[in-house]
């Protein structure tokens, strides 16, 4: 038998960054799984009067015609055609499904989805949508289309004609010139860090954290021919740290404005991450994967937990350290997150703690293990869920420092409740 | 004719249904499994990948659009992943030939 | 004549309180934070909370 080798997409480079940061032209990336971008979505819409669907356009169309215009210029590319093949082949990489764009022309047209996480991807079994869910989509068409034609990010609007996630075949959205275009932000790029090294990994663990990276490393992560990222259970996008922060931060900046309804908010993306940390880590901590690579050094349940944190330096999340570990306590330092340095360069010094994502996931991965007891492999569906956030010992996380704030890093205390 | 069984259970953590496991008993050597995925892909257009994870080596094999196999990183144990746009009839139908294939080995472990 | 619902009653334990968290943000109720998880609820408060949970899982696709 012989096989065929798949076509080459064409896509910018991976950018060596430092202290664990993923970037490509410029734009931070992070991996997230389809269970963390439907309850952040869920989240961002409760509210119908806070405008979100628009911002979540609009702040998928300023990463991508980020993307497409620093990495036109990065691989010479020069001709509309060219640089939409270029926005195509990156939205399919990065695990968001197929993008036809080959009928925009300068003045707008159709770009058409026969393959979405956002549309199919966030379907619960259960049921489906009655609005569709397929705006990150609509915004990187808008954007992309903007930056192949050499025009501003505003430059072309997005109605979504058609998704999977209301029943539709496919996806499609209307693009159409706005003139003079849309007064609109840009992308903040790759943030503003501390440039703090962190601390070598915790030596009290039989873990090599540097062995499980370079295992790691091998491990294909790029967007199949549908272009979907499935691994570990789940599906998962390389998303842009970007398009996250905007969406994030505007939905609490305009929840601050209303009374009593920051709070809830807050604890909402909280819980976001915690799902993410309980299905995405929960998917590799129970995978093949993890049993090829990182449970044969694992002795104990703490070595569980160094193992998890050196998956998840992996991610693009920068870089995690056990600071301390007992068994009704986790401290990690997280050095040069994505959220902190995207806050600070959108908004500068933050007067509350900001790192939402990383609160929840914490707390995740401590329930999967020490509640949840992760290693007996349990199902992880929403049953599972619902027990272990329900058990009396299921675990919150503190934020005792935070880098927004201007903190060398953040410190994430998760206690084990009572 | 082979009396071995092959169990076909969908992955629970998937959603989608799109994650199958293929488990036989007796188990199956990784070679038998092999050889079964080879009959599957004839006269099909398919890529292959390997990559080494510790001491194990993941092969996956794509038919574009249509389907993934996994095998290698659990001894006597096989991965199918259904393309999203494939048909139900069709995945059912792909499910049903490749527990086929994998019952009828003869090389089994001893 | 059956207890009257409460916030625990109707949303009980941790999973409860997201959930009120989200009904807080979906139907513009900021007051139910503040409010005893034990005391009784109204029928009308109630009835718009019970109502409330169903649409909200048609909004976000968990509708059974």
């Amino acid at each position: 038998m012989t096989s065929h080798p798949p076509t080459a997409r064409v896509l910018c480079s991976m950018e060596p960054a430092p202290y664990g940061r993923l970037l490509t032209a410029g734009e931070p990336l992070v991996f997230h799984c389809n269970k963390y971008n439907y309850w952040l979505q869920q989240t961002l819409l409760l509210d119908r009067s806070l405008g979100m669907r628009e911002v979540m356009v609009d702040a998928a169309a300023a990463s991508a015609h980020s993307l497409v215009s620093r990495g036109s210029d990065e691989l010479g590319l020069t001709t509309p055609e060219e640089r939409l093949r270029l926005a195509s082949d990156t939205f399919a990489q990065f695990g968001f499904g197929t993008l036809d764009l080959t009928r925009i022309t300068t003045s707008g047209g159709e770009a058409v989805t026969p393959t979405s996480h956002f549309g199919q991807c966030l379907v619960d079994e259960r049921g489906s949508f009655q609005e569709p869910q397929n705006l990150f989509d609509a915004g990187y068409a808008a954007g992309a289309a903007a930056a192949a034609y050499g025009l501003p990010a505003g430059s072309f609007g997005a109605e979504i004609l058609a998704c999977h996630s209301v029943g539709d075949p496919e996806g499609r959205v209307a693009l159409s010139r706005r003139d003079p275009p849309a007064d609109f932000f840009l992308s903040h790029g790759e943030g503003v860090g501390n440039e703090i090294a962190p601390p070598p990994p915790n030596a009290d663990t039989n873990v090599d954290e540097l062995g499980i990276l370079e295992a790691l490393s091998g491990l294909d992560f790029s967007g199949n021919e549908e272009g979907l990222i499935h691994r570990f259970g789940v599906m998962l996008t390389l998303q842009f740290g970007s398009y996250l922060n905007r969406v994030v931060y505007e939905f609490v900046h305009r929840m601050v404005d209303r009374a009593g309804m920051i709070e809830p908010a807050e604890a909402l993306l909280v819980e976001a991450g915690h799902r993410c940390g309980f299905h995405t880590l929960g998917g590799v901590m129970t995978s093949p994967e993890w049993d090829a690579v990182v449970r044969p050094q694992c002795r104990n349940e703490d070595d569980w937990i160094h193992g998890i944190v050196a998956v998840i330096n992996a991610l693009g999340y920068g870089t995690w350290r056990v600071e301390e570990l007992t068994e009704d306590r986790l401290v990690v330092r997280a050095y040069d997150g994505y959220e902190s340095r995207g806050y600070k360069a959108l908004f500068g010094r933050a007067s509350r703690p900001t790192d939402y994502l990383v609160q929840g996931g914490a707390a995740g991965l401590f329930n999967l293990i020490r509640v949840g007891k992760i290693a007996d492999r349990p199902i992880l569906d929403d049953a599972f869920y619902e027990t272990v956030l329900n058990a009396p010992e299921s675990a919150r996380t503190e934020l005792a420092t935070c880098e927004s704030m201007g903190d060398d890093y953040t410190s994430l205390v998760v206690t084990r409740g009572e | 004719m082979s009396d071995r069984t092959v169990s076909v259970e969908r992955a629970p953590r998937c959603r989608q249904g799109l994650e199958w496991v293929f488990t036989a008993t007796p188990s199956l050597a990784d070679e038998d499994i092999l050889r079964a995925v080879t009959q599957l892909l004839d006269g099909e257009r398919w890529t292959t990948q390997s990559t080494r994870l510790g001491e194990a080596v993941l092969t996956s094999f794509v038919v574009p659009f249509r389907f993934e196999l996994r095998v290698g990183l659990v001894p006597g144990q096989l991965t199918l992943l259904h393309r999203m746009r494939a048909e139900e009839p069709a995945r059912v139908a792909l499910r049903e030939r490749l527990a086929g294939l994998l019952g009828a080995s003869d090389a089994g472990v001893p | 004549m059956d207890a009257p619902d409460t916030l625990e009653s109707l949303f009980p334990g941790n999973i409860g309180k997201l959930r009120i968290a989200r009904l807080i943000l979906f139907l513009g109720m900021p007051e139910l934070a503040g409010m005893d998880r034990s005391a009784p609820l109204t029928p009308a408060v109630a009835e718009r909370l019970k109502q409330g949970a169903l649409e909200l899982d048609r909004a976000m696709g968990r509708a059974r």
